[in-house]
């Protein structure tokens, strides 16, 4: 299990690479790429700026890490999340999940990522063409999230 | 001397993202905590919002709550995801 946050740029192939070498016995691997969007609710975007609490925010994410372990036969995990001030299309979050099978691996990449997207904590402002705003979930991440409700409870927030 | 953060739309309110202050004696609690720094930073309305979590060296703490004696002190608002 391996978790980051960096305020240094992401790049996802070659993290790729190396988590794939790293892993063993694995049939399948996911991984995920979260980018920085050019335009947000129909203005241009200048930057993101992304806080975390640290040592808080890793282990709220090395806990939903745990969960997923006991879920789905994984035979690794990384997630790795960039902090600080980014630009457009700069590469926020690299995700990767391992197992014996797809289903697994596909389920699991899944299920962190609407953690990631709902729950982990950091906050982040974005500064667009038409001013600057501090973002929070939208109602369809937490329509995401709660597709996982049957799961442990202190994950989902149910 | 206490270091604190400042989080989110909260380091608006303050203009920064960490300081460290002395705590005065007479705040022991978070309600007084929340007074105290309200009157500080010239926004008692912002500091008393309640979606605003209080972390207390790390940890989260439900309020009302004795503050003791602490080394960090975080204003915690609705997380924004990653």
């Amino acid at each position: 299990m391996k978790v980051i946050l960096t305020e240094e740029p992401i790049k996802s192939s070659e993290l790729l690479a190396d988590f794939t070498s790293s892993v063993r016995n694995a049939g399948a691997i996911v991984s995920f790429s979260g980018l920085v969007r050019d335009y947000s609710s129909g203005a241009e975007v200048v930057n993101l700026y992304l806080q975390a609490y640290s040592p808080m925010t890793e282990n709220s994410i090395r806990s939903v890490i745990k969960t997923a372990n006991t879920q789905w036969p994984l035979t690794g995990v990384r997630v790795l999340h960039r902090i600080g001030l980014m630009n457009p299309r700069d590469e926020i979050v690299f995700v990767a999940t391992a197992s014996e099978h797809r289903r697994a691996a596909f389920d699991s990449a899944d299920f962190l990522m609407d953690f990631l997207k709902t729950k982990a904590i950091f906050w982040k402002k974005e500064t667009r063409s038409d001013g600057e705003f501090w973002i929070e979930p939208r109602q369809q991440d937490y329509q995401d999230i709660r597709r996982w409700d049957s799961m442990k409870s202190d994950v989902t927030g149910a | 001397m206490t270091q604190f953060h400042f989080f989110g739309r909260v380091g608006d309110i303050t203009g920064v993202t960490s300081d460290q202050i002395k705590i005065p004696q007479d705040v022991r609690d978070t309600e007084g905590l929340r007074r105290w720094i309200g009157e500080l930073y010239n926004s008692l309305e912002g500091f008393q919002d309640d979606t605003i979590r209080i972390a207390i060296d790390g940890e989260v703490r439900i309020e009302p709550c004795q503050i003791g004696s602490p080394a960090e002190i975080a204003f915690l608002p609705p997380v924004g995801g990653g």
